[in-house]
Formats: structure tokens, C-alpha cells, sequence
């Protein structure tokens, strides 16, 4: 056999020979003087021997022959064993050798004047470091996290794993499974760590990342790894760095669902959360000033007070995290035309393409989540799939959910009655959650044909994106079969949104006016004519010579913004004092008003402010007309309103 | 330096910092989470002392109108309710601001938050709830707080390949 033994051994081996040797071999003559010996050979078994693991025994015998090759019995008290190097292998007086280091050593057999030599090879044991990596999560229902053993453990799947070696260099990286296993094949049994990153591999998502509020990536480190394999790795919520965990995770499973259902490739997207950070949970669509300054991403609030009932921490409120990747989605993928701010689920005024763009948020984890209950469960965080909730550390239990909003019935409790218009119109976020997850359960299009609409349709749309160009958006691509036409209309009309024509149609011109009655108020949809163009409405009622009349329009809903000009039998808008009698808002510079969230000003949809209202006091008696159409001035603040809308009209005496 | 060269270089400055101006105020869309529809502010009418009475003024702002909004406060040991309910069922309009006095008496080495919280619905289905606390520490005990509150970070600042990483060291 051929071995390669170091210059330490070889030296060892040498003064062996050289200086004990001879004197042993003399003491020995000194026996054989006395017990003549017929020994012409001896042979140390086995001659070699390889081994990987430390710690274990190696038996070696001595064989002796004679001058014919045959057996001679050895006196076991005569053989002197001899270890070339005590730190890899010691060896005792019977023969066995103790396997102590990773090396190659001799041990040398002398008997009488005889040497012979076992070569043990302790070879680098190729061990596969394999484990499981957790994160302790938080359940929840409608009333908030579960208390107290309500947390279970989750897999952080998809994320990078590095294998560290005890200065803290990388030597060896991968990534976790979907069930959060990872393994490092052919390792060398030594001390490590294992570092896992709350970042997901490019090639599953590129660029998903959660990092703190100076731009860190969080890492979660189990040092004193040693040669052990089937690590159970639990990051619990003892530790903060669980909730950069929790985060990652959902923002995965809800590009998971992008991927699937809506036939994305969603990639960079930055988490930034930290502990103590008050600033609110967003996403910012860009780098600017104190609230984005890390640029594009979900920024999650964490404020951690000495006063218990101040906390709110979102780092387990998915429902909030999730709605934050819908707007991620809309302003990424497809197209959002809202400036964001402060909102509110029973707001119903609101600027159309605010309830739009959090409409959608409201509805997106709904959808998420649904999808996780059928594809993914072990992923559902949540009782509820329909039930938004955000959590507050109130007192007197942590965790109670401040905000609880079943988006499928959303009326119930708050208040029968007074408040049940809080949920309806395209002003309505809530509204427009409610439609999409309607047509998302009700409607057999698909989820991803939805997305289509919200995707490529809208853009080819010069009007504001909210809930209308949805629906031009839906009508343009043939979402629906005509047969489905009026389910969808009943999806829309559930929540008083009526993109149809009303029953006074057509009433476009003088000869097809609809005839009030004065003192009467009518109900009219202002919607798409026949010929695609926007709508225009008109009526006629008889009037008096020198009697005043107000001609006014009211409840305006869904965003409309009515102008009204009284008309005479010649078809021009009648002239009084010098002025046509024309009116576009009652409420003068009152029909908007400053949003400091989002540093604009904002029309208010609340069905007073955009109203018109006209004194009209007849020179003549006879027949009088008034049109009723959809103002384009002020186009600025107008994006806030919508081009389809309902309204009634009043003639009374004054 | 003229006059004129004064105020051509005061006029540049005015306009720099304008321009500086309106760089910071132009912002990108913020999308936040949705607000609670329900907002309570605590506040003391004056400075709270030991062994003495003071007064408490609540504000409550709805974004909904309902006639059951709940309002629940809570004192802790060594704080006595004197005067005002603590606990209510009231109407509020949308948009209205309500206004509640409470009087409390302060015992001495009193410590504790006083609560008030609301809500909107009921737990059986869909509900809004805000809290709000002020805090009552004659204890002495305060300067403790503080320095328990200044611990060492669990976390190390590391880096990987030129990414800075924020290192949590676990046990297993």
C-alpha cells in the first residue's frame, strides 16, 4: 500500500528506528539468549485502514512466520506498538489504536528484532448538513391574534441560507425549500453558523427583500452549529427578527398568487420595518423626502410605546401588508391614477381614484387569501378570508383588532340604518372592494381576467382610473358574455352604482325631454349615450311669467359633477341681466378642499358639493327646458370625479 | 457692491431657495392602510398632581354615524373616578366631535395609564376601535425606566458581499 505521512511523522518515525530500536533490540537479544526464537518475519494487521470518525477504536494484530512461512505464537507482552503522532491516534499495549484527529499516522509494531507498520488514514468525513428553519407566526380571527397559544410555526421558505464558518465567512450558501429545508452537501464536521436571510433567492423572486429602516437586510444567526445534521431552526417571536420573517413571507405568498392568478413575474420589492418606526405602513412609489426615503416599497409601522394601548405593530397584520402589495401591484403591473393619503373603509365621499386604488387594496387579500385556502392553506394566517383586520396592541389583551371589516357584508352592525350608505358608490372604498369580490366569486370570468381589465384596458383609457373605467375597461374587452351583462349590472347596482341607463332614456334632446312635474324630484343616471358619447339629459316643465323657480340637482352619487342651464323653445341657453343661466356648482370653491395625505386638493364627493343650482324667474309663460350634463371644467380637480354618475333634479317654486 | 448687485444676488438666494422649497414639498403618492374610522384623543385640562383632583378631557371624531359607539375607561390602582361615566353608549354623527370630561382623583405614588377606548360594532362582526392613555407616574420610579429602556441592541451590524446586513444571533 502506499501512504503519504508527514515530515512530523517521518521524523517520529526516524528517531524510532534510530535511537529506541537498537536499544530495544538489544534488551530483546538479551531474551532471545534466553528463549530461542524460530521467528523469521512479522506482519502487522490490517496494513492499512481508513477512517471517518473520530472517537472510534481500531484493532491491529501482529502476525509472526517462521524461515518456512509458518504461524509462530507471538507473546503479546513482547510487542511494543508505537504511534508515529499521538494527536491523530494513540495506541495501547494490546494493539488498539484510539482514532483522535482528522490525519494520517504509523503504528509501528516491534517484536523481537522484527518491525512492521499499519498505515490509518483519518479521512475529512463528507457530512450533508441538513435542516428545517421556522418562524413563529401569529394566528388570527375577526377579534384580533389568537391568546395565548394561538401562534404556530411557519417555514421560511424560498429565503437564502449561508453556511458560516466561526470568523463569519461564508462558505457555502443555498436556499430553503418550499417547506423550509435547506442542505449543504459534503461538509466537514467543525463548528458553524447558520445564517438565514430574509431575502428570497432571485431565481424563485427577484429582488424580495426585508430590510430595516437604514436599509440592513435582517439575518437571523444559529451559531454553534456542530456535526450534527436535521437542525430544527425556530425563530420565535421572542425575537424581533421573526416579524422581518412573517413580512417576507407574505409578500411571497402574495406574489405566489400574482404568479398564478393573475399571470405575473412580480419581482423588487423592498419590506422596510423596524421596531419604533411611527411613520405608518405604505407604499411609497418612489424616493422622496422624509416618509420614502429609501425609495419604492412597503414601509410597515412599528411603534412600540411605554404606553401598551399607543402600540401599533404591523409586522403580523397581513391583511394590512397584503393591501400594500395590491397597491405594489397597481402602480408595478398596471395603473393607478390616485394620490394617495389618508383613507377610510365608511368613507363614501371620496375622491374617485382614491376609492378606486384602495378599493382594490381592500379587495386584494381577500383574493390572496382565498387562493392560499385552496392552493397553499398551511400559508392562511387568517380565520376569515373576507374579514380585513388590523390589529392594535390595546389593552386589555394584546393584538385586539382596531379595525375588523368583513368586505363581503359590510353593513351589518356598524350601524343598521343611518350608516348603510358608508358602503355604497364608486366613492366607496368599501364598495369598490365589494363589487371586485363579486365578480371575483360571482361572475365565472376567471381572476386573471379580471387583472386583464384592470391591466391593459384601463390604460387605454383617457379617463382617471377608478371604478367607472373598470367598467369601460370590462365593457371594451367583452369581460362578460351579454348574458352575464346583467349579472355583472346587479354586482355594480348592489352597491347603488348604476352605469346603465335610466328610464327616462332617451332624453338627449329637446323633442325626447322627459316632462317634470314642478315641486317633484326625479332620479336620473347620467351615462354613455348610444353613440358612446357622454350623456346629456333633458326635461321640460311649464313656468309662469314673473314667478321664481330654483332648478337644482342633488344627492350626487358615484362621483358625478352636474352643470344645468335652463333652455328656451329656440334650443339656446336663455340670457338673463347679461348671463346665461348656467350653473356648474352651487357651493362656489366649496366643492374641494386641501388633503394633507396627499399634499393635494380634493373634489368632495358627498353629493352636495358638486351640485348646481339655478334662480330662475320666467320673463314669459310657456315651456322651458333645463339640461343636465356632465361638467368638464376644472379638469384638474375633476379627476377626482367621475363621468358617470346619478343625480335628482328639482323644479320647485321658490 | 451696488445696491442693484445686492438685490440680483438676494433675488438668486430668494429663488435657490424656492426652488429647494418646492423640491421638498413635491411628494409621490403615499398609499397608506386604511385609518380607523374612529379617533380618541386623551388629553389632561391641567398638569395632574399627587394627592389632588384633575380633570380629564376625551375628543372622539367618527368617520361613521352611529348610535352605538362605546366608550370604556379604565383607571389604574391609585386612581379614583370622581365625577363622569365610565362607561358609555352614545351617538355620534359623521364627522361630529364629542367631548367628555372625567374627574379623577390622584392618590399619592400613584402610577399607571388611565384608558379610554371605543368602539364602533360589535366583536361578533365588523367593528372599528381606538384607545387612547395617559400615563400617571409619581412613583419615582421613572429614571429605572430609562435605563432599562436603553439596552444593548440584539443585533450586530455585519455585512455580506456589500450588503449590509442587521444580524439577530439565535440559539437553537
Amino acid at each position: 500500500m502506499t501512504y503519504k505521512t508527514t515530515l512530523q511523522q517521518q521524523v517520529v518515525v526516524a528517531l524510532f528506528i534510530f535511537v529506541l530500536l537498537p536499544f530495544l533490540i538489544s534488551c530483546n537479544k538479551q531474551d532471545k539468549e534466553e528463549q530461542p526464537t524460530e521467528v523469521s518475519d512479522v506482519k502487522v494487521y490490517p496494513e492499512s485502514v481508513v477512517v471517518t470518525q473520530t472517537g472510534t477504536d481500531v484493532p491491529l494484530n501482529i502476525h509472526a512466520t517462521d524461515s518456512n512461512n509458518e504461524n509462530v505464537a507471538v507473546d503479546p507482552k513482547s510487542v511494543v506498538w508505537v504511534s508515529s503522532d499521538e494527536s491523530i491516534a494513540t495506541v495501547d499495549s494490546s494493539g488498539l489504536v484510539s482514532i483522535l484527529e482528522r490525519g494520517t499516522v504509523v503504528i509501528s509494531a516491534i517484536y523481537q528484532e522484527f518491525i512492521n507498520t499499519s498505515s490509518i488514514v483519518v479521512e475529512e468525513a463528507a457530512v450533508n448538513i441538513d435542516g428545517l428553519v421556522r418562524y413563529e407566526d401569529s394566528r388570527y380571527n375577526a377579534d384580533g391574534f389568537y391568546l395565548p397559544n394561538g401562534n404556530k410555526f411557519k417555514n421560511v421558505r424560498h429565503a437564502i441560507v449561508d453556511l458560516l464558518d466561526i470568523s463569519g465567512n461564508i462558505l457555502d450558501s443555498t436556499v430553503t425549500t418550499e417547506s423550509g429545508r435547506f442542505s449543504f452537501d459534503t461538509i466537514i464536521p467543525n463548528q458553524y453558523s447558520i445564517r438565514i436571510l430574509a431575502q428570497v433567492t432571485d431565481s424563485y423572486l427577484s429582488g424580495f427583500r426585508v430590510a430595516d429602516m437604514s436599509d440592513r437586510l435582517y439575518a437571523a444567526t444559529f451559531p454553534s452549529i456542530e456535526n450534527e445534521t436535521n437542525y430544527q431552526l425556530d425563530i420565535s417571536q421572542t425575537n424581533s427578527v421573526a416579524g422581518a420573517f412573517n413580512l417576507l413571507d407574505v409578500v411571497t405568498a402574495s406574489a405566489e398568487f400574482a404568479k398564478q392568478k393573475l399571470g405575473l413575474n412580480p419581482s423588487n420589492l423592498s419590506v422596510y420595518w423596524q421596531r419604533r418606526n411611527n411613520n405608518g405602513t405604505y407604499y411609497c412609489t418612489g424616493t422622496d423626502g422624509f416618509d420614502c426615503e429609501l425609495g419604492k416599497g412597503i414601509y410597515v409601522l412599528s411603534v412600540r410605546s411605554s404606553i401598551p394601548s399607543d402600540d401599533d405593530t404591523d409586522e403580523f397584520d397581513d391583511d394590512v401588508i397584503m393591501h400594500e402589495f395590491g397597491h405594489y401591484l397597481l402602480e408595478n403591473y398596471a395603473i393607478d391614477d390616485s394620490e394617495g393619503g389618508f383613507h377610510h373603509l365608511t368613507q363614501n365621499d371620496s375622491d374617485l381614484r382614491l376609492a378606486w386604488s384602495e378599493g382594490w387594496g381592500l379587495f386584494i387579500p381577500s383574493a390572496i387569501k382565498s387562493w392560499m385556502q385552496n392552493s397553499k392553506p398551511t400559508l392562511l394566517s387568517a380565520d376569515e378570508i373576507t374579514t380585513y383586520v388590523d390589529t392594535i396592541n390595546s389593552f386589555p389583551q394584546k393584538g385586539r383588532a382596531q379595525i375588523s371589516f368583513d368586505i363581503d357584508n359590510p353593513s351589518l352592525a356598524i350601524d343598521p340604518g343611518a350608516t348603510i350608505e358608508s358602503f355604497y358608490y364608486a366613492s366607496s372604498e368599501a364598495a369598490v372592494a365589494k363589487i371586485l369580490w363579486n365578480m371575483h366569486e360571482g361572475l365565472n370570468v376567471g381572476m386573471e381576467k379580471i387583472w386583464d381589465v384592470i391591466a391593459d384596458e384601463m390604460k387605454l383609457l383617457t379617463t382617471p382610473t377608478n371604478l367607472a373605467s373598470f367598467w369601460d375597461g370590462a365593457m371594451s374587452s367583452n369581460l362578460v358574455s351579454p348574458t352575464d351583462l346583467s349579472l355583472m349590472e346587479a354586482i355594480f347596482n348592489d352597491r347603488h352604482v348604476f352605469y346603465n341607463d335610466d328610464v327616462y332614456e332617451p332624453d338627449n334632446t329637446l323633442a325626447t325631454a322627459t316632462e317634470i312635474v314642478v315641486g317633484e324630484e326625479s332620479t336620473n343616471y347620467l351615462y354613455l349615450n348610444d353613440d358612446g358619447l357622454l350623456d346629456e339629459d333633458y326635461f321640460s316643465f311649464v313656468a309662469t311669467v314673473g314667478k321664481p323657480y330654483t332648478i337644482s340637482t342633488k344627492k350626487l352619487r358615484n362621483g358625478i359633477d352636474t352643470s344645468i342651464s335652463i333652455i328656451g323653445d329656440d334650443g339656446n341657453v336663455i340670457v338673463h341681466n347679461g348671463a346665461m343661466l348656467e350653473n356648474d356648482d352651487v357651493a362656489g370653491s366649496d366643492y374641494h378642499r386641501f388633503d394633507v395625505g396627499c399634499n393635494c386638493y380634493r373634489v368632495i364627493n358627498d353629493g352636495n358639493s358638486l351640485a348646481s343650482k339655478l334662480i330662475f324667474t320666467p320673463e314669459a309663460s310657456g315651456r322651458y327646458y333645463v339640461k343636465v350634463w356632465y361638467t368638464d371644467k376644472f379638469s384638474a380637480q375633476l379627476d377626482s370625479t367621475g363621468h358617470y354618475g346619478t343625480y335628482t333634479l328639482l323644479v320647485a317654486e321658490l | 457692491m451696488s445696491k442693484e448687485t445686492k438685490t440680483t444676488e438676494m433675488k438668486t438666494v430668494i429663488q435657490l431657495l424656492l426652488v429647494i422649497t418646492l423640491c421638498f414639498s413635491v411628494t409621490t403618492p403615499i398609499f397608506a392602510k386604511p385609518a380607523p374610522s374612529i379617533k380618541v384623543d386623551m388629553n389632561w385640562v391641567n398638569p395632574p398632581v399627587e394627592n389632588q383632583q384633575a380633570e380629564i378631557h376625551i375628543r372622539l371624531v367618527s368617520h361613521i354615524s352611529t348610535d352605538q359607539l362605546k366608550m370604556n375607561i379604565i383607571v389604574p390602582d391609585g386612581i379614583q373616578v370622581i365625577s363622569g361615566e365610565i362607561n358609555r353608549i352614545m351617538q355620534i354623527k359623521k364627522g361630529e366631535a364629542k367631548h367628555v370630561r372625567v374627574e379623577v382623583f390622584i392618590e399619592e405614588k400613584a402610577k399607571g395609564d388611565i384608558h379610554t377606548k371605543v368602539t364602533i360594532g360589535s366583536p361578533d362582526d365588523s367593528y372599528f376601535s381606538a384607545s387612547d392613555s395617559l400615563t400617571v407616574d409619581f412613583s419615582g420610579e421613572t429614571s429605572l425606566l430609562k435605563a432599562r429602556e436603553r439596552s444593548t441592541p440584539t443585533y450586530q451590524r455585519t455585512e455580506r458581499e456589500g450588503v449590509g446586513l442587521r444580524e439577530y444571533r439565535l440559539s437553537h
